[in-house]
C-alpha cells in the first residue's frame, strides 16, 4: 500500500485543521460575540476575545419568560412533526416498496414528483385553507401536513423498506399476519435505522424551520426560536436595530442541541444518508 | 418435495392475495391520499384558479383571466429580473454546497486520526439555525466594523467593500453563507460515504500506472461517486427552492434594493405584504412550472446513468 | 380495512366541503362576535412596549396576549393579521391604518365609550383633534406624539473646536461640521462626522425640507425635494465621506449611541431609549433647513384602537382606559420621550427623560412638534419602507437618481394605491 511521506501527512492535519477553523469560526464568531457588551460589538477593530465577557447576557437570556416559551414551541413543533412523519410516511411508504397492485407505479411517480414542489409554490392556498377552517396563529397548520406523508420521507423509507428482504414479511404472513402486522410487527423493528434518521432529519428541520411560522404563527407565546430570534431583540427606535449581545447568546443556546443530538446520532445520520442515495 | 408445495400454495394464494393486496394498499396509501389532495393537490390547482383572478382577500376573487401572466409579461414587471436572481441564487447556492461538501469529505476520507473529531468541527457548523447564521454574517460582514473587512484592512486593502450594500459582492456574503448550510453537511455526509465504496484497489492501480493526485481524482474518485454525485445535484437543488426564503430572508431580506430578491421571497412580499393574492400565484405557478422542468430533467438524466 | 377507507372517504368529503366553502369563507371578514369576555387580551405593537409592565402590575386579572414584531414588517403583519379573521383585541396603528381600518370598519367607533374611559376630548392636541375631524370620530386614541430630531455629542464638538448647532443651521452648515468632525487614521474613519439616517422617516423629512409637499391627495408627492436629499446625502456619504454608507436589512450598530459619529438624524423616542444612558454628553437641536428649502419636520403618534371582532372587549376597553389615564399617560411618556395628546399631561413635561450626559435643549424638541405635520404616515406603509429600500440602494451606488425618483416613486404610488 502507499505510504505517504512524513511531510504529506504533516500537510494533511495543517490543511484539516484550517479548515476546520473556517468551518467553525462563525459559531466561534457568535460566541465571542455573545459575551460582549452593546458597545463592545460597535468597536473597532472588532475584538477576537472579549476582554470583558458578560456571562450575565445568557443569564439575561435565559432568565426572560419568552425563552422557554419560544423553545416549548420549537419543541412542539418537533415532536408533533416527527411523530406525525414517521407515522404516516412509513406506512404510506409500505405498500410502494412491498405490495403489487394496480396504480402502484403511478402514485410513486407522483410522489417523485410533488417532492419537488416548493413550499413557496403552496403556502398561499394552504394559508386560505388553514383560514377556511379558522386554525390561523395555532400550531395546526405547522404540524397537521406532517399526519398526512411527506413525499420525501416516504421516498427515504420505501428505499428502506425495498432492502429489506422480501421473503421475511412473506414468513410472517404465512404465519398468519396480515400485510397491517406484517408491516407493524415485522418491518417496523427492522427499519429502526430509517426511522431514526427520518426523525433526525425531521427534528433538525423543524428546529431550524422560519417561513411556515413567519406566516402561520402571530401570537408571542406560539412563535418559535426561528421567529423569536428574529423578533425578540429589536431596540427600540425604529431603526431596526438589534440587541446583538443578547441575540448571539439565544443563538448560541439555539445551536447547542444539534450539536448534541449529531454527537449522539451521527451513525443514524451517516446510515439513512446511504439509504436515501441507494439506486432501486 | 416441500419446494413443490410452496410453489403450490402460492399458485393457490395468488388470485386472493392480489386483490387483497389492492384494497390493503390503498388502505396504507390513505393517509398520502388525503395529504396530497388537501395539501398539494388542491393547493396547486387552486393556484392556477387564483392566478386568474384579482383579490386582496377581502370580498370574493375577481375573475380576470390571464391579465396577472400579462402584467407579469409586461416590461416594468419584475419577473424577468426576479428569475435572473432565483436562478444566479440556485447556480451559487448548489455549486458551493457540492464543492464544500465535495472538499470536506475528501478531507475526511484522508488517513488520520481524530476523524471523528474532525468530522463534528466540519459537520456541526452546517446545522446551525440560518437565522441564527445569517446574524452571525450580518456582524462578519459589516462595511465598518466587521470582521472580514477588519481582516481585510491587516493585508492591506485600504478601502474594503461594503459586501451587502453591493449588487454583485451580497452574492460573496450568499456564497459563504451557503457553505453553512443543512445541505452541505448532508452533502459532506453522503460524499464521504461513496468515496469509502470506491475501491482502493482501483486508486493502487492507478498509482502503479503512474497517475498523480489530480489524474487520480478525475479518473478513479469522480466516476466512482458520479451516480451520488446526480443525486446531490437534483436533491441540492429542490432544498435550494425551498431553502432560499429561509437562508435570504433573514441574511438580506432581498436587498440591496432587489438584488437577492428571489422568486420565494417576491411571492411572499406579494401575498403577505401587498395581499396581491392574484399576482402572488401567478408567480407560484411559473416557480412550480420552472421546478416541474428541471424534475423532468434531472430524472431523465438519472435514468440515462 | 373498509372501516379506515370509509372514514378516510368522510375526511376526503369534508375536506372538499371545506375547499368548496373556502371562497365563502373568505368572503366575510369580521364574523359577528359572540361577547365573551374572558379576560384574556391580545395586544399587538412593533419593537419594544415597556409600560406593559406597569400595566399588568396593576391589572392582574388580564392575561395580556402580545403580538410582538419588529418595526419594519409590523404593518404587514397585522395587516394579514387582521386578513385572516384573526386580528388582536388591541392594536397599536400608525396614522395611515388608523385611518383606512377606521374607514373600513376593522375598528370600532370609541365616541360613546370615552366618557366611561375619563377620556376629554376638549383636552387633545389640534394635531389629534384634525385626524378624529378627517375620520369623523375617535377610532382610537393617540399614545403620544413624537417628531424627528438632531443629536449631537457634545464632547466630539468640544474635542473638535466645533461651534454647537443652532436652530437656522442649513444642511450645508451641517456638512462643514461634519467634515470638520470626521477623523482618519490611515484611510480608516475612525469617527464619522455624522452617522447615515437609519429610520426611513428622516428621509422624508429630508425630502420636505428640500421643497416637496410629500404627502398631497393620498400620495406620495415627491420630486425636486427628495432629489436635493438624495444628492445632499450622496455627497454626504460618497463625496465628502463624512457618513457611512447605509446598510441593507438589519443594523450592527446605532454609530451615535456607540461614540462613533458625531451627528445623526432620527426619531424623539431616541432620546428615551437609545441614547438615554451613553456616556458622553449630548444634546438636542431642530433639523437643519435645506438652503432654499422649507421647514419641515414629520410629526408621529400612533393610536390604540379596538379589532371591532374582539372578543374581549370588555377587557380591551380596559386596556385603553389604564393606557389614557394619567399614570398610563405619564408611563408612556416617559418610556418613549413622547408628549401626551393630553395637552394638561404634556404640559407637565414628563416626557423630558434626562438622561445621565443630556439632554437639556428641550426647546428644540418642543418646537419641532409644535411645527411638525403628519406626513408620510399617512399613506400606506409598507410602499414608504420599500422606496426607503431603494433610496439607501441609490447612496450605495446601486441604482440611478432617476430610477429613484422616477420608477420607484411611481411604483410606491401604483402600491399606495392599490392598498387603499
Amino acid at each position: 500500500m502507499f505510504k505517504a511521506p512524513k511531510w504529506f501527512t504533516v500537510l494533511q492535519y495543517v490543511v484539516m485543521i484550517i479548515v476546520a477553523l473556517f468551518m467553525f469560526f462563525p459559531i466561534y464568531w457568535i460566541f465571542c460575540n455573545s459575551l460582549k457588551t452593546l458597545t463592545g460589538i460597535s468597536a473597532f477593530p472588532p475584538q477576537l476575545f472579549p476582554s470583558n465577557p458578560q456571562w450575565s447576557n445568557y443569564a439575561t437570556v435565559l432568565s426572560n419568560p419568552s425563552t422557554l416559551l419560544y423553545l416549548r414551541n420549537t419543541l412542539i413543533l418537533c415532536i408533533g412533526n416527527t411523530i406525525g412523519t414517521l407515522l404516516s410516511s412509513s406506512i404510506v411508504a409500505y405498500p410502494l416498496a412491498r405490495m403489487h397492485f394496480k396504480g402502484r407505479g403511478v402514485i410513486f411517480a407522483i410522489i417523485i414528483a410533488t417532492m419537488m414542489v416548493p413550499t413557496a409554490t403552496l403556502v398561499i392556498p394552504q394559508y386560505l385553507l388553514f383560514r377556511a377552517f379558522g386554525m390561523l396563529d395555532s400550531f395546526w397548520p405547522l404540524i397537521l401536513p406532517a399526519f398526512f406523508a411527506q413525499p420525501y420521507n416516504v421516498f427515504l423509507f420505501r428505499q428502506f423498506f425495498v432492502s429489506i428482504p422480501e421473503s421475511i414479511d412473506e414468513a410472517a404472513m404465512l404465519d398468519g399476519c396480515n400485510r397491517w402486522q406484517a408491516f407493524w410487527k415485522v418491518i417496523v423493528p427492522l427499519g429502526k435505522p430509517i426511522f431514526i434518521t427520518v426523525g433526525i432529519m425531521s427534528a433538525s428541520f423543524w428546529w431550524n424551520e422560519l417561513f411556515t411560522p413567519l406566516i402561520f404563527i402571530d401570537s408571542d407565546n406560539l412563535k418559535p426560536l426561528t421567529v423569536g430570534a428574529l423578533t425578540s431583540f429589536q431596540l427600540a427606535g425604529g431603526g431596526n436595530q438589534t440587541n446583538w449581545p443578547l441575540q448571539m447568546a439565544f443563538s448560541m443556546l439555539m445551536i447547542i442541541p444539534p450539536a448534541i443530538l449529531y454527537i449522539f446520532c451521527s451513525k443514524y445520520i451517516t446510515e439513512g444518508i446511504k439509504t436515501s442515495g441507494m439506486k432501486d | 418435495m416441500s419446494t413443490v408445495a410452496v410453489s403450490a400454495s402460492r399458485k393457490d394464494a395468488k388470485k386472493p392475495k392480489r386483490r387483497s393486496d389492492a384494497a390493503a394498499g390503498w388502505g396504507f396509501l390513505s393517509p398520502w391520499i388525503i395529504g396530497f389532495l388537501l395539501f398539494s393537490g388542491f393547493p396547486i390547482l387552486f393556484s392556477f384558479y387564483l392566478s386568474l383572478t384579482k383579490w386582496n382577500l377581502l370580498g370574493k376573487p375577481q375573475f380576470v383571466g390571464l391579465q396577472n401572466y400579462a402584467d407579469l409579461m409586461s416590461g416594468d414587471s419584475e419577473l424577468g429580473k426576479t428569475l435572473l436572481v432565483t436562478f444566479i441564487f440556485t447556480i451559487i447556492n448548489v455549486g458551493v454546497s457540492i464543492l464544500f461538501s465535495l472538499i470536506l469529505a475528501m478531507l475526511l476520507n484522508s488517513k488520520v486520526r481524530f476523524k471523528g473529531l474532525f468530522q463534528f468541527f466540519y459537520y456541526v457548523p452546517t446545522i446551525m439555525p440560518s437565522v441564527v447564521m445569517a446574524g452571525c454574517m450580518t456582524l462578519m460582514f459589516n462595511p465598518q466594523l466587521g470582521i472580514v473587512n477588519y481582516v481585510l484592512k491587516l493585508i492591506g486593502v485600504t478601502n474594503p467593500p461594503n459586501w451587502t450594500g453591493s449588487n454583485s459582492l451580497v452574492w460573496v456574503v450568499v456564497a459563504y453563507a451557503s457553505v453553512f448550510t443543512f445541505a452541505t453537511g448532508q452533502q459532506m455526509l453522503v460524499f464521504s460515504a461513496a468515496l469509502k465504496d470506491v475501491p482502493t484497489e482501483l486508486y493502487e492501480a492507478a498509482s502503479l500506472d503512474g497517475a498523480n493526485g489530480w489524474q487520480k481524482f478525475c479518473h478513479v474518485t469522480i466516476p466512482g461517486i458520479a451516480p451520488m454525485m446526480l443525486f446531490n445535484v437534483v436533491s441540492c437543488t429542490v432544498n435550494s427552492f425551498n431553502g432560499a426564503f429561509t437562508l435570504l430572508y433573514p441574511l438580506t431580506g432581498g436587498g440591496p434594493g432587489d438584488a437577492t430578491k428571489v422568486l420565494g421571497l417576491l411571492i411572499y412580499d406579494k401575498a403577505f405584504k401587498s395581499f396581491n393574492m392574484g399576482q402572488a400565484s401567478a408567480l407560484a405557478v411559473v416557480l412550480f412550472i420552472i421546478v416541474a422542468i428541471i424534475g423532468a430533467l434531472q430524472f431523465k438524466l438519472m435514468d440515462r446513468k | 380495512m373498509n372501516v379506515r377507507l370509509r372514514s378516510g372517504a368522510k375526511k376526503i368529503v369534508a375536506a372538499v366541503a371545506a375547499i368548496a366553502s373556502l371562497g365563502a369563507m373568505a368572503a366575510c371578514g369580521s364574523g359577528t362576535a359572540s361577547q365573551s369576555d374572558d379576560n384574556t387580551l391580545t395586544f399587538s405593537y412593533w419593537d419594544t412596549f415597556p409600560v406593559l409592565e406597569e400595566f399588568k402590575k396593576d391589572n392582574p386579572d388580564i392575561q395580556l396576549k402580545e403580538v410582538k414584531v419588529p418595526g419594519d414588517s409590523y404593518n404587514t403583519k397585522i395587516n394579514q393579521m387582521i386578513l385572516g379573521n384573526n386580528a388582536p383585541d388591541v392594536m397599536l396603528l400608525q396614522e395611515a391604518d388608523y385611518v383606512r381600518y377606521a374607514k373600513n370598519g376593522v375598528i370600532d367607533k370609541l365616541d360613546d365609550k370615552l366618557g366611561d374611559m375619563g377620556v376629554k376630548t376638549d383636552d387633545f392636541l389640534p394635531a389629534i383633534k384634525g385626524i378624529a375631524d378627517d375620520v369623523d370620530g375617535y377610532y382610537g386614541l393617540s399614545q403620544g406624539m413624537a417628531t424627528e430630531i438632531m443629536y449631537y455629542n457634545k464632547d466630539m464638538f468640544d474635542a473638535a473646536g466645533v461651534a454647537y448647532p443652532t436652530a437656522d443651521w442649513t444642511w450645508d452648515d451641517y456638512a462643514a461640521a461634519a467634515q470638520k468632525l470626521t477623523k482618519t487614521e490611515g484611510g480608516q474613519t475612525t469617527q464619522w462626522g455624522s452617522d447615515a439616517p437609519s429610520f426611513n422617516g428622516v428621509w422624508y423629512s429630508l425630502a420636505g425640507q428640500g421643497g416637496d409637499a410629500v404627502v398631497k391627495d393620498g400620495k406620495l408627492s415627491l420630486g425636486k425635494g427628495l432629489k436635493a436629499a438624495l444628492e445632499y446625502q450622496n455627497k454626504m456619504t460618497n463625496e465628502l465621506k463624512v457618513q457611512p454608507a447605509p446598510s441593507s436589512g438589519s443594523k450592527v450598530s446605532d454609530l451615535f449611541a456607540a461614540g462613533q459619529a458625531a451627528m445623526t438624524l432620527g426619531g424623539s423616542w431616541l432620546i428615551a431609549n437609545t441614547y438615554k444612558d451613553v456616556d458622553f454628553n449630548w444634546d438636542i437641536a431642530p433639523m437643519p433647513a435645506a438652503p432654499d428649502g422649507q421647514d419641515y419636520d414629520s410629526l408621529h403618534t400612533s393610536f390604540f384602537a379596538v379589532s371591532s371582532s374582539s372578543k374581549h372587549k370588555t377587557a380591551a376597553y380596559k386596556f385603553l382606559k389604564w393606557m389614557m389615564s394619567e399614570k398610563g399617560q405619564v408611563a408612556l411618556e416617559k418610556a418613549n420621550a413622547n408628549i401626551s395628546p393630553f395637552k394638561s399631561i404634556g404640559d407637565k413635561g414628563d416626557y423630558q427623560i434626562q438622561g445621565k450626559h443630556g439632554p437639556s435643549n428641550w426647546d428644540a424638541f418642543t418646537e419641532a412638534a409644535e411645527q411638525g405635520k403628519f406626513g408620510y404616515t399617512t399613506v400606506a406603509s409598507t410602499p414608504t419602507f420599500d422606496l426607503y429600500n431603494q433610496i439607501n440602494a441609490y447612496i450605495l451606488g446601486q441604482t440611478s437618481e432617476n430610477d429613484v425618483l422616477k420608477t420607484a416613486v411611481d411604483k410606491a404610488n401604483k402600491d399606495i394605491e392599490a392598498a387603499q
